[in-house]
Formats: structure tokens, sequence, C-alpha cells
């Protein structure tokens, strides 16, 4: 029997989550961004100011409704709003930023029931070019925090590395069926 | 530069929310922010939090432009929360220049019509002053 999931896409800002959210969905991606006017935060063009909606069909049915939050903190109404309605998280964290480390601590505060509930997993973005180049780093950060959970290093452009991102996170739904409905 | 950091703009901004608040019977509370949600000028009432209407105002203008898009309704000219004890509406000032919106929160006596005049008319005159600012 398909089963349908709703996902957030969490993060800092410029750390993917549109990309991630356009790579993924089969369906034209809701999107409501604005002329970025914080060049000192980061050079992007635009950025997100409510949210970003798409839509994918896994291989055995499952329909995964993706959401996507804005990347800064000003914006944590619709964090808020969100995370009511999502089953998990998927955090991504742009290893390229200076401050990425102080990023997934921020993060796995503002969404630490997903985490406390294993219903996240983390990608790590632009590791290419990034600062740790590894999930190492990350990863540990997670274990000293007693988080048993997935951190991938990943590009948000890539289907096939963002799609591993979600089925870890359905795998993990499987084993932690929800408490709270 | 950023227009919002413009003190001369800013002042202009705030002189006009000013005229809108005392034309609009009802209107207690109004401001300009960019955008991606930050403060460039307000008359707020002393509870609300000019860095908050800022980036609400943001994001229901960005999701009711997503709405208007994904149903066709053509170019946005408003957005109107009408709750119990009164109605914030939103428009976007025109301009090519900056993406600058209007936030206005009137009392639930005031007439409707009435607001969205007076704030039509502070967004196209502010649009209009915009370009001797750049």
């Amino acid at each position: 029997m398909p089963k349908e999931y709703v996902v957030l896409f969490a993060g800092p800002m410029g750390a993917g989550k549109t990309t991630a959210i356009s790579t993924l969905s089969e369906t034209p991606v809701v999107r409501t961004e604005a002329v970025n006017t914080d060049r000192g935060r980061h050079e992007k063009a635009s950025t997100t100011v409510a949210l970003d909606y798409g839509e994918i069909t896994l291989d055995q049915g499952d329909k995964v409704r993706l959401y996507g939050v804005p990347g800064q903190e000003r914006f944590d109404f619709m964090w808020r709003i969100l995370r009511e309605r999502a089953l998990g998280v998927v955090l991504l964290i742009d290893d390229a930023s200076a401050s990425a480390m102080a990023d997934l601590d921020t993060y796995l505060t503002a969404f630490g029931d997903f985490f406390a509930q294993s219903r996240a997993v983390v990608g790590i973005t632009r590791a290419d070019v990034g600062v740790q180049r590894s999930a190492d780093p990350y990863q540990s950060r997670l274990d000293e925090r007693g988080l048993a959970l997935p951190v991938f290093v990943a590009d948000a452009r890539d289907r096939t590395q963002m799609l591993t991102l979600l089925s870890a996170l359905i795998v993990l739904f499987e084993l932690n069926p929800p408490t709270k409905e | 530069m950023e227009i919002r950091n413009s003190q001369v703009f800013v002042a202009m901004c705030r002189e006009q929310l000013r005229l809108l608040l005392a034309s609009a019977d009802g209107a207690d509370s109004a401001a300009i922010v960019s955008g991606d949600g930050f403060d460039v000028a307000s008359q707020l009432h002393d509870n609300i939090s000019p860095s908050r209407i800022a980036a609400m105002t943001s994001s229901l203008h960005a999701l009711a432009l997503a709405a208007s898009s994904e149903l066709a309704l053509g170019a946005n000219r408003s957005v109107v929360v009408e709750s119990e004890l009164g109605t914030l509406v939103v428009l976007r000032v025109p301009s090519a220049q900056a993406e600058l919106l209007l936030s206005v929160i009137a009392r639930s006596s005031s007439v409707l019509g009435s607001v969205l005049f007076a704030a039509r008319r502070c967004v196209d005159t502010i649009g209009q002053r915009m370009s001797g600012y750049a």
C-alpha cells in the first residue's frame, strides 16, 4: 500500500534547499523567492522567503511532498508552520561556509524533535569547495549529541545523491513510526 | 548601496507612512519592508516588532505571488488578511529599481476600501520618488 510523506528541507541560507527540491521534484516547484538584499550574508541573487514545494513518487509508489523552509532565522515562523506538517527533515549544511559547524548546532536545536525521534538525515553540500570536505566532523558532532543518524556528503544538483538522502530518511520512518498523530 | 540603507529614502518612506496613517481611518500601523523581509521604515504600535512584521510581510506577499501564478490570476495587486480584530493589507511598491512592500494594519472598524485606497496612494508615491535615491 503506497504511503504519503511530508518531508522538510532545512538548513542555512545557500545550503541548496531550493536546488535540492528542484532536483527531486517531478512537478513544477512552487517557489517563493525575493531579491536577496543581504549580500553580506550570502552572495546569491535570490532567497526563499516563505517555502518551496515539490512532489516526488518513489519506486515503491510512495509519494513524498517536499517542503523547503527559508534559511534565515527571521523566518522561523515559517519553520514552525511547516514543522507541524512534516514527518521528518533533510538538513542541508553548506560545507563551504565558515559557520557550517555552528549552523549544524543551530538546526539540531531548532529541529530537535525530528533528531530526537530519529527522523532526520544530514546532507553536507558544496564539500568539493568546502572546509571539511568530509562528512566525518559533522558525524562526530551528531555522535557527541547522542544522535545516531546518517550524514552524507551530497550535491544538491545531483538527483541520485538527493534520492539517497531521501531514501535514507524514508527507511528511518519505517524504523521509527511516528508517535504523534 | 541597497536603497533600504539610504537614510534620506527611509525618512521619505516614514513621512509617507505617517500621511497614510493620518488619511486612512482605522489604520494604526504601517511599514515599508524589503522583498526579502528586512525592515526599511515603520510606524508601528509598540507591541509590533518591526523585524517580525517585515519577515511576515515578505512571506505573505511571496505566497500570494505563488498562488496567483499557480492559478494564472495575473499580477498580484494586494494581499488582504481579514481577522476578527483587524486587517492586514500588503501591497508592492511599483518600481523596477528595488523590491519593496507596504504592510498596513487596520482595526476591524475600518473600511477596507479606504485602507486599500490610502495604501495604493502611498506605494504609488514612494514608487514615483524612488528613482531619486538610486
